[in-house]
């Protein structure tokens, strides 16, 4: 099933994409052999949120530069990427903490099978949870920030005279026109994985406090309120290193021949 | 630095105010406990103590403690009274919780007013805070567009809620997903695009694309190993778990596909603005090249978010000896389907929503199709009328 389904995907990119396409398939795999390399050595016991910092820098510069070349614009949307998932853990990490985001939620703690598993595996739980946050928030905001850089710079090649508040604000301007697309894609995927848990609240008929309150809501929202955040923060940021970024430094040749 | 300074001094009011709000909806959600039946407890009092060492699957040392907490019952009969209450933690928090200073909770009371047992922490205040950072965030960028995104956003919750009641009652689930998806198209496409043509192609691609997934879903769960459903998260009623999990499946990628449809759709038209005359070929390469650019990145969007999810569950499996293997084919599977659905999706939605364009947005094609329609009309009528002759 998995199997045909990815064969399935690596030709229809093959044959939409061409070269490229074969490209972003490659890419995918990096990412998902990155993912499980991240995932193995949590497990053997390595502190979560460093691992997963390291992790997320190596995702960076695979997606950032080898894909789209080393210049000012993904210099500007990796430090934008950087400064934003520091502000994640600095200020979203220790409400999470506090909200007690990690461990079996209300369902989980029934499920048959977590009577099985043993839970005396002394990793915290709550840096496990928010490492995944943090990292289910990187691909939009590696999104964005690239979207923002590559079309600023576009501007400014096509318009070279452009002051550095005006380029700032025409990536503002690109900002709200990606803004849309990526909550819907960010809401949409969310929506799509709660279904269950809407109707597992629906066949308990908890009420409105209970839902509000439990841990399973507060995980399956925090990841995509967190992402929101991460994504809509990232636009004026991006916009104002790649301003700065472009008005700073001489033009390199390279942008020209692109 | 200086620009920066520059910008809050001329924004004063602006942050003051949204300051102001922040802080008025941190302590309402705060102090909120009236608004709860159930008794809630703000803690003032921890005192841990290290209770024992037990030892793990492959030796690891999970320590125990114990929690002698103390706090003020904020509502109900037995407001204003203290309560004692006792919990035990552990350092990896897997079963249980650890509660903090100033943490609120909900309790049971027992009849003498002065012991306690925890039923749950209350996250009210947390989700709350998200929520509004989030909100503030999406109208400071833009008003006129936070709006709406705001507004589709609402609509669409409301929607899915109704459509959730409806199943409740006992509706056909698959037949209702359809109808909801095609509505979130409609309203999501509207707000984001406005009533154009460019809207009209997205939606018309949104719709043409979902069901090409539905099918390429369909055959591979016919033709493929039957899918553990048992083993997803949050079981409910074992009858339809294949159908719920389709709509999941099928409601994620939905956004992905309307995201691309809509950019390639405003794309076309943008280029059809500022050059008309642009030949058939060169549409085509131009929605290539769109194509390409958005692939790659929506794809790893996708997986990020998708996967991510499952971290924690996958890690305390693995710490269990459960094999990579098995953990992909009995546990991930859900997750996995569900980015490779919406990557399908994605890719699939590039040649569908750039047909559609040049079809309906090239000026061209439409004078080429509106010839060929007129042309399909006079065989018509010239048939009709040879009928008739014959008669």
């Amino acid at each position: 099933m998995i199997l045909t389904l990815f064969v399935i995907l690596f030709f229809l990119m093959l044959f939409v994409g061409g070269n490229r396409g074969l490209d972003s398939f490659f890419a995918l795999l990096r990412t998902i052999i990155a993912f499980t390399i991240n995932v193995y050595l949590v497990a053997w016991g390595l502190p979560a949120v460093p691992v997963t910092l390291i992790i997320c820098i190596f995702c960076v510069v695979t997606v950032l530069y080898f894909q789209n070349g080393v210049n000012d614009k993904m210099h500007a949307a990796a430090i934008s990427v950087g400064i934003v998932v520091g502000i994640v853990i600095l200020t979203a990490g220790p409400l999470l903490w506090r909200a007690g985001i990690g461990g079996y939620n209300e369902i989980e703690q029934y499920e048959e099978i977590s009577m099985y598993l043993s839970a005396d595996l002394s990793i915290s739980m709550a840096a496990v949870s928010l490492a995944a946050v943090v990292l289910g928030l990187l691909g939009a905001v590696m999104d964005t920030a690239v979207a923002i850089t590559t079309a600023v710079n576009e501007v400014y090649v096509n318009n070279p005279q452009l002051s550095q508040r005006e380029l700032m604000l025409s990536g503002l301007h690109v900002g709200r026109d990606i803004l849309g697309t990526t909550v819907n894609t960010l809401f949409f995927a969310g929506l799509g994985e709660s279904i269950m848990l809407a109707v597992l609240f629906m066949r308990n008929e908890d009420d409105l406090a209970t839902i509000l309150n439990s841990k399973s809501l507060f995980q399956e929202l925090s990841g995509i309120l967190v992402g929101g955040i991460g994504c809509l923060f990232i636009i004026p940021l991006s916009s104002i290193l790649i301003a700065g970024f472009l008005k700073k430094s001489p033009i390199k040749f390279d942008d020209f021949s692109r | 630095m200086n620009r920066i300074l520059k910008i809050i001094v001329l924004n004063k009011k602006r942050i003051i105010g949204l300051l102001l709000l922040l802080v008025t909806v941190f302590l309402f959600v705060y102090n909120d406990a009236f608004l709860y039946p159930k008794t809630i407890v703000r803690i003032t009092r921890v005192e841990n103590v290290f209770q024992e060492e037990r030892e793990g699957p492959n030796g690891e040392i999970e320590k125990y403690y114990s929690q002698q907490l103390a706090g003020k019952v904020l509502n109900g009969s037995h407001k204003g009274k203290e309560v004692e209450i006792s919990n035990t933690y552990s350092s990896s928090g897997i079963q249980n919780e650890r509660y903090y200073l100033f943490d609120q909770v909900f309790v049971t009371v027992d009849s003498g007013g002065k012991q306690g047992s925890i039923l749950g922490k209350k996250r009210d205040m947390h989700l709350v805070m998200l929520a509004v950072v989030f909100l503030v965030l999406l109208f400071s960028i833009n008003k006129k567009q936070g709006g709406l995104i705001f507004i589709s956003l609402l609509i669409n919750m409301l929607i899915f809620m109704f459509v959730l009641y409806r199943y409740g009652e006992g509706d056909d689930l698959v037949l209702l997903a359809f109808i909801m998806m095609l509505v979130f198209s409609v309203f999501t496409l509207l707000f984001a695009g406005g009533f154009h043509k460019k809207t009209l192609v997205a939606i018309i691609s949104t719709v043409l694309t979902t069901l090409l997934c539905y099918g390429i879903y369909e055959i591979v769960v016919l033709t493929g190993n039957r899918i553990p459903y048992e083993m997803m998260d949050y079981v409910v009623s074992p009858g339809d778990l294949s159908d719920l999990f389709l709509t999941g499946v099928l409601m994620g990628s939905l956004g992905a596909v309307m995201d691309v449809s809509i950019s390639i759709a405003a794309g076309v038209s943008e280029i059809e603005k500022t050059s008309p005359d642009i030949t058939i070929a060169d549409l085509v390469k131009s929605i290539r090249e769109m194509g390409y650019d958005i692939m790659g990145t929506m794809i790893s969007v996708l997986f990020f978010t998708y996967i991510s999810g499952g971290i924690p569950l996958v890690i305390i499996k693995i710490k269990n000896g459960y094999t990579l293997y098995h953990l992909i084919h009995f546990h991930l599977i859900f997750e996995i389907i569900r980015f490779l659905m919406g990557a399908i999706g994605i890719v699939l939605a590039i040649p569908v929503a750039g047909f559609c364009s040049a079809l309906f947005l090239h000026s061209q094609s439409i004078r080429c199709s509106g010839k060929m329609i007129k042309e399909n009309l006079k065989d018509i009528k010239r048939w009709m009328s040879i009928g008739r002759n014959k008669k």
